[in-house]
């Protein structure tokens, strides 16, 4: 193959790499209206709230309590569906 | 005719090798948010701190010494290629060392946010993981111009370099 064809074929999978969306990445933000409702239903049962994004079709939460760091899931209608320990 | 020059120590190899597997794992197979992906995370980080200890105390072609950082050199490999000059470099090219160390700093800082990501002050901090994110984005990018640029030196001086690093033999072609 000659220099072209190797820069050529290297730029197309250079694109092709760039443009693959990497795994777990969410396709759209939870609404700072309902993060505002988690946070602070969270807050008052004394977590920190550090991050709410999607994932699996449930929302998840990065927070901390009691020095613990601890991902939980909720529903659509904001309940605690699991409590994973990190 | 060939002659057969030894070039890298069993070390270096399985770090390379290791490093290979464990990227394309933890980069595209494994679920980043899995047990799995944070242990061996940190295999890698221990694979890093190895290979730059070994880049101070290790065999010839496996120190930075004999490979240094060098904007001039790599600029004058550029105009070899460009000339048509085969320069022989029995350890890593200066265009080879600029994609080494490029390649040893980005996956020893994707290591290092990904532990901070473990830890109770960067835990769910945003931009720790959009660091980390960016950075596996351009070590694959890297990654894919390394092989490319190894396969097209590889074919520009006659000499099989991806099998140089499984064998340690370097087979240099000799002018008849």
């Amino acid at each position: 193959m000659s220099i072209k064809t190797h820069m050529k074929a290297s730029l197309v999978a250079l694109a092709l790499v760039a443009a693959t969306p990497l795994p777990g990445m969410a396709s759209s933000a939870i609404s700072q209206d309902v993060q505002a409702q988690i946070t602070e239903m969270l807050t008052a049962d004394g977590y920190e709230v550090r991050k709410i994004v999607p994932e699996d079709g449930m929302i998840e939460v990065y927070a901390i309590k009691d020095g613990q760091m601890l991902e939980l899931y909720l529903d659509a209608d904001l309940n605690i569906l699991r409590i994973k320990q990190k | 005719m060939e002659r057969k020059k030894y070039v890298w120590d069993p070390l270096v190899r399985l770090f390379h090798w290791s490093l290979v597997v464990l990227f394309v794992t933890l980069a595209l197979i494994l679920d980043p948010e899995s047990a799995l992906h944070v242990k061996l995370g940190y295999v890698v980080a221990g694979l890093i701190a190895f290979r730059v200890v070994w880049g101070l105390i290790g065999t010839r072609h496996a120190r930075f010494t004999d490979f240094p950082p060098s904007p001039r050199a790599a600029m004058e490999q550029l105009g070899d290629i460009a000339t048509g000059r085969k320069r022989l470099h029995l350890g890593h090219t200066p265009l080879g060392a600029l994609m080494i160390y490029n390649l040893l700093l980005t996956i020893g800082l994707i290591a290092l946010t990904g532990w901070m990501m473990g830890t109770m002050r960067f835990f769910g901090v945003e931009w720790v993981e959009e660091v980390h994110e960016a950075l596996v984005g351009w070590a694959g990018i890297s990654v894919i111009a390394h092989i490319a640029a190894v396969v097209y030196e590889s074919r520009r001086v006659g000499i099989n370099l991806p099998k140089a690093m499984v064998t340690g033999y370097k087979a240099i072609p000799q002018e008849e």
